[in-house]
């Protein structure tokens, strides 16, 4: 059975490379949102088995929306990763914080995504 | 008896070698394959950038559209974060700035002030500039982006960042200028 990735960041160019990268290793499904609201709706309405999500974006910020999945029962159990810009030390803790179970700088670089992503999904 | 038993360790020392030397190169073979596979991917992710740069800046419809792509670029796919792009104003001295990220007034002002300073910039970089993309428009130098800073992760600037700086060169200003003018014929019609 595929496994369901859902991808969150307010840039489309960035969801689209991530689309890009993930697309051609696996059949995974993929599912957008591109801000922490809509994150946390698609989340608990769609059950991913991962959750890529950027830490800047409108509405609700990467952290926020990484607490939330967190406090609801339906999504405590999902993984999430933080992929961001944001990359002091600072701003990691903070991740880590607020529940994220890994952190993965941008600019993205393939071999550590599709690594990772492999990682939390135990293939 | 002995002989046999003999000639029977000696084949067992012999195999082992053998078997010894297959794992070698198998072990080898596996991180020549790791080596590959790491390489591929990175190559899809370059050329996924600069695909993806491209046709978000062609098929930018307005200059907003235009901005934000050119901005995307820069922090999410170059990994910048003090930057200025800078347009040059025909019959004015200061150029305009289109937009900028994370550059004080004082340096974003000195940066206006002169067109000149900022084509100097471009053939001789000054200290405390990381780069400077020229923005061209029908082979003529129409403004610059100026970037001051790098993201705290990125430790220096690759080939494959300069590959989208010469994109940028060759398609940003063309993007800015026909989203404007996508507007305004929206607007007088």
């Amino acid at each position: 059975m595929s496994k369901k990735i859902l991808l969150v960041d307010d840039s489309k160019m960035v969801l689209m490379m991530e689309e890009m990268i993930l697309g051609t290793k696996k059949s995974y499904t993929l599912i957008r949102a591109q801000d922490g609201q809509e994150a946390v709706e698609k989340a608990i309405a769609e059950s991913p088995d991962l959750v890529l999500m950027d830490v800047v974006m409108p509405k609700m910020n990467g952290f926020e929306a990484c607490k939330q999945l967190r406090g609801d029962k339906h999504t405590c159990n999902i993984p999430v990763i933080l992929v961001t810009t944001k990359g002091q030390e600072e701003d990691v803790e903070a991740g880590f914080e607020h529940g994220c179970n890994d952190y993965l700088t941008k600019p993205i670089h393939g071999h550590e995504l599709l690594a990772m992503v492999e990682a939390y999904l135990g293939e | 008896m002995t002989k046999s038993y003999t000639n029977l360790e000696t084949d067992k020392a012999k195999v082992r070698a053998i078997l010894e030397r297959l794992q070698r190169e198998i072990s080898e073979l596996r991180a020549q394959r790791r080596g590959l596979r790491t390489n591929a991917e990175e190559e899809l992710v370059l050329a996924s950038r600069q695909f993806l740069s491209l046709s978000q800046m062609k098929g930018a419809s307005t200059p907003q559209d235009a901005i934000a792509t050119v901005k995307d670029i820069l922090t999410n796919f170059i990994g910048t974060e003090q930057f200025a792009c800078l347009m040059f104003q025909k019959g004015q001295p200061r150029s305009e700035c289109l937009f900028s990220m994370g550059v004080g007034d004082d340096q974003l002002a000195s940066l206006r002030s002169d067109t000149q300073v900022i084509t100097d910039t471009v053939a001789e970089k000054p200290p405390g500039v990381v780069a400077v993309v020229p923005l061209r428009l029908r082979e003529e130098m129409v403004g610059a982006i100026v970037v001051l800073g790098l993201l705290p992760q990125k430790n220096s600037l690759e080939n494959v960042d300069y590959a989208l700086f010469d994109l940028l060169s060759e398609h940003a200003a063309a993007s800015i200028v026909s989203g404007r003018e996508a507007m305004m014929d929206v607007r007088t019609q």
